[in-house]
């Protein structure tokens, strides 16, 4: 017979209906829970409580979950929160990152070794909390915004993969930049970040998402409850619930109409309202994710 | 621990007036009745002693506000079987004469309400006479910030700090020392009759406020029962079946009610009621030589372990209960997949709430107190005070009245308009009533009115729910059951707080004896787990508590 190569050969009929069926298992548990999330959030109190749980055979939908958490105005303030903190932290972050970036990626700048030394080093150690509260504490953040920013601006390994991006790009793009009379900032603005969208596009979705997912920043640094932003008002909705430590001890904790704790329907309601937007966002920039994470994974 | 002895005043009068606290306050850790009572722990480990504390305690002066018609007794909580038509005013004056903001920090274990423009704050603010600004954290995350807190000395003027909490702050007696008021000079004995609402709480939870022999702390008192065992009636009588009597019973039970092919299996978590009901302690006990013994050394508690492998291999248990020890076991109790359970007591009428309007059948009731061989059970104690309120230190004598002002307000009792005020909110604008004269909330209501203020100081307990119908009664009965045959603690009014290190054994033996239930490590392993929480701190431990016993005399 000839002489082909493995690969080359016509797939056997196993294996042609084999790689789709493999495929749409994994697909499938990836998207059935999810599927359960969101019949879950659109089913009744009754319909939850006959599956005893989890709802998977959707019955009797209901927007209730979703209009009971909208419509309470602490929900929606802290979206406005979630939404100002991430926009404005996400730019700051993104900016000063690739300063930094840029800065450390060209050989000879002004202690570069020293300082890429101690942004690698917190790598390895992390600050504690303690001493995060106390410095953040002594700067007078505690119930500021900016307690939500600052202390976690800058992320080690963001910096890297961006630095290392930079290095990437030839040297005689710059050179002739910096021959064409252009400065510093010239060469960053219109060589570098122009060819460099997707470590942008990619260290920015880092960013973003973990704005919007950070809760315990807040937890320790605002005090104002009306300042929290949406990850902690939903936790107070999920906390796994604890037989009030009392029991019924002189406390109504079984006042009617005051949920001691929220039906499941809330809390998978609370987990849709809190993927959503990453959801909206990931198409945008997913072209760009594709390249972006096997940066200085392959050369070339 | 070193507190002046003032004689006199005899232990036994103590004791008779509480029962015991809530160990499963921690929130259902298998093993929290191996820590004795959880009030938490420390490094060294600590104990506070109410033999020796009489000096510092303010004088009990009862405060009856409506009579309750199924008292309790042996230190079960007294029962109300109907609210009171007419209400008393406990706190006649406003209680912070300056009307400065007062500042809290408080848990929550619900979602968190509005707080600008609430008017059920308000509501309440303007009878206490001041706004109280809070800084309410989700209960669960609630320790994790305490400790930066605390070490940055940045306190709200009002700290609740629940005791579970304590066991991972490092030093707490110094922090405590350097950072809250002493409020013995305000409380202690006759001086407490400018606060007649504290003057009402038990002397036995006052005890445990007690750190560096200073008064610290107002307690939040608690009745003291660990667990439960629940059984849906309405289920078992549509089977013929009785609720167990016996370790007999339970197995019986078990085929019984067990249907796969019907999704309904007869077991949810009943583990700490077996260790019980085979008569392993709640926590330390002494052998005759005189030798403290642990629950998890007792021949009684391996004979139990052995029994609920049983009750797991046999397919009794919840398929979601046998895969995840930490599964969410109301929605399969309530839903009927599952028919017997532990919880801790507060669970019931919670969850008589949440289905009353879904199945109106749904009848959850106590299995009372039973032995493994049917004879007389033993019942576990607990702390008769499991969270406390710390006034910040150094704020001036007159503050200091204050803000005991606002915990006299919030430590009013079930009947007084103040109690209603700060759980309902205002009649007919956060609340109405029902036929059965039980509140229920409005639109507004369910917006606005949240558990805030009752996480500041405490009031004593007592069965109230009578909006349930039986429910009362039925929990009234059970709690003097159990209480009668409460088991002798033998650290009673000490607030021991467990060293860290055996605190932190909790949790690998716990892992261990999951897997023993479940099949996955043999019985005889439960020999190699205890011996290396003896060998890991235990041992420790037993010294530590030894010398507890022996510094009060025991």
């Amino acid at each position: 017979m000839s002489a082909r190569a493995v690969w080359e050969e016509e797939p056997t009929p196993v294996g042609r209906f084999g790689k789709p069926v493999v495929l749409a298992l994994i697909a499938l548990a990836v998207a059935f829970p999810l599927y359960v999330v969101v019949v879950t959030s659109l089913s009744t109190t009754e319909a939850v409580t006959r599956a005893g749980g989890l709802v998977v055979v959707p019955r009797e939908l209901t927007l209730a979950a979703y209009v009971q958490l909208l419509s309470g105005g602490v929900v929606t303030k802290a979206l406005l929160i979630s939404v100002g903190i991430t926009v404005i932290g996400t730019a700051f972050s993104l900016g000063i990152t690739v300063l930094a970036a840029y800065g450390l990626s060209r050989p000879g700048s002004l202690f570069h070794r020293p300082l890429l030394f101690i942004v690698l080093l917190t790598f390895l150690f992390g600050p504690g909390i303690i001493p995060s509260y106390l410095v953040v504490n002594a700067l007078g953040l505690i119930d500021h915004y900016a307690s939500l920013i600052l202390p976690a601006a800058i992320s080690a390994f963001n910096l890297i993969v961006m630095r290392s991006f930079f290095m990437g790009i030839p040297s005689e793009l710059i050179d002739s930049a910096r021959i064409d009379g252009a400065g510093e900032f010239a060469i960053l603005r219109r060589i570098v970040l122009p060819l460099s969208k997707a470590v942008v596009a990619v260290v920015g979705l880092f960013y973003a998402v973990g704005y919007w997912n950070a809760f315990f920043n807040a937890l320790l640094y605002i005090n104002d409850n009306s300042k929290w932003p949406l990850q902690m008002v939903l936790r107070t909705y999920i906390v796994q619930q604890q037989p009030l430590p009392t029991g019924a001890g002189g406390v109504a904790t079984g006042i009617a109409g005051l949920s001691p704790a929220p039906g499941l329907a809330i809390k998978m309601a609370i987990v849709v309202i809190a993927i959503v937007p990453v959801l909206l966002v990931y198409p945008f920039i997913q072209r760009h994710f594709q390249k972006g994470v096997i940066i200085g994974a392959v050369k070339g | 621990m070193t507190g002046p002895v003032i004689g006199g005043t005899s232990r036994r009068t103590f004791i008779s007036l509480l029962g015991v606290g809530a160990a499963a306050a921690a929130g259902g850790a298998t093993l929290t009745g191996c820590s004795n009572g959880g009030s938490g722990s420390s490094t060294t480990g600590r104990a506070e002693t109410e033999d020796k504390l009489s000096g510092l305690l303010p004088k009990y002066t009862p405060y009856e506000s409506v009579k309750p018609d199924l008292p309790g007794e042996n230190g079960a909580s007294p029962g109300f079987s109907h609210y009171p038509s007419e209400l008393r005013r406990a706190v006649p004056d406003k209680m912070v004469p300056s009307g400065k903001e007062v500042t809290a920090m408080t848990p929550l274990w619900s979602p968190i309400p509005p707080l600008a423009g609430n008017s059920y704050f308000e509501a309440n603010n303007e009878r206490i006479g001041a706004p109280v600004k809070f800084n309410i954290l989700n209960g669960n995350d609630y320790g994790d910030k305490l400790g930066p807190i605390l070490a940055a000395g940045n306190i709200p003027e009002l700290l609740c700090i629940p005791g579970w909490n304590i066991s991972s702050l490092t030093r707490f007696g110094q922090a405590a020392d350097k950072l809250f008021e002493d409020l013995t000079p305000h409380l202690a004995g006759d001086k407490v009759s400018a606060y007649p609402m504290l003057a009402n709480l038990p002397t036995r939870a006052w005890a445990y406020g007690v750190w560096n022999s200073q008064l610290k702390a107002v307690p939040f008192p608690s009745e003291g029962f660990p667990w439960m065992m629940m059984y849906r009636k309405d289920i078992l009588d549509q089977l013929g079946a009785e609720p167990p009597k016996s370790a007999d019973d339970l197995l019986a039970l078990g085929k019984q009610l067990t249907d796969a092919k019907a999704g309904r299996w007869a077991f949810g978590s009943v583990a700490d009621e077996v260790h019980r009901a085979f008569g392993a302690p709640g926590g330390w006990i002494k052998d005759p030589s005189g030798k403290l013994v642990n629950k998890i050394e007792t021949p009684q508690f391996e004979e139990a372990v052995a029994f609920i492998r049983r009750l797991f291999q046999s397919g009794y248990v919840h398929p979601e209960v046998v895969a995840n020890a930490g599964a969410d076991e109301n929605a399969l109790f309530e839903g009927g997949k599952f028919l017997i359970r532990q919880n801790g007591t507060g669970g019931w009428h919670e969850s008589l709430q949440r289905q009353q309007t879904v199945n109106p059948k749904f009848n959850p009731q106590p299995v009372m107190p039973f032995a493994h061989d049917g004879g007389t059970p033993i019942t576990w104690a607990g702390d008769p005070a499991g969270i406390f309120t710390f006034v910040k230190k150094g704020l001036g004598e007159e503050r200091v009245k204050e803000l005991l002002g606002v915990l006299n307000y919030t430590a009013a009792p079930f009947g007084t308009e103040e109690y209603v005020l700060y759980n309902y909110g205002v009649e007919g604008k956060h609340y109405t009533k029902q036929p059965s004269g039980a509140p229920k909330l409005t639109a507004l209501g369910q917006k606005e009115v949240s558990q805030t203020y009752i996480f500041l100081g405490g009031r004593p307990t007592a069965i109230t729910e009578s909006e349930y119908p039986g429910y009362v009664e039925s929990m009234s009965a059970w709690q003097n059951t159990a209480a009668k045959v409460r088991e002798k603690n033998l650290f009673d009014g000490i607030r021991v707080e467990q060293p860290a290190k055996m605190a932190a054994l909790n949790q690998p033996f716990d892992d261990a004896l999951q897997d023993i239930y479940r099949g996955r490590k043999p019985v005889s392993e439960l020999k190699t787990a205890v011996k290396q929480w003896q060998d890991n701190g235990g041992n420790e431990g037993r010294d530590f508590y030894a010398k507890v016993l022996s510094d009060n005399g025991r």
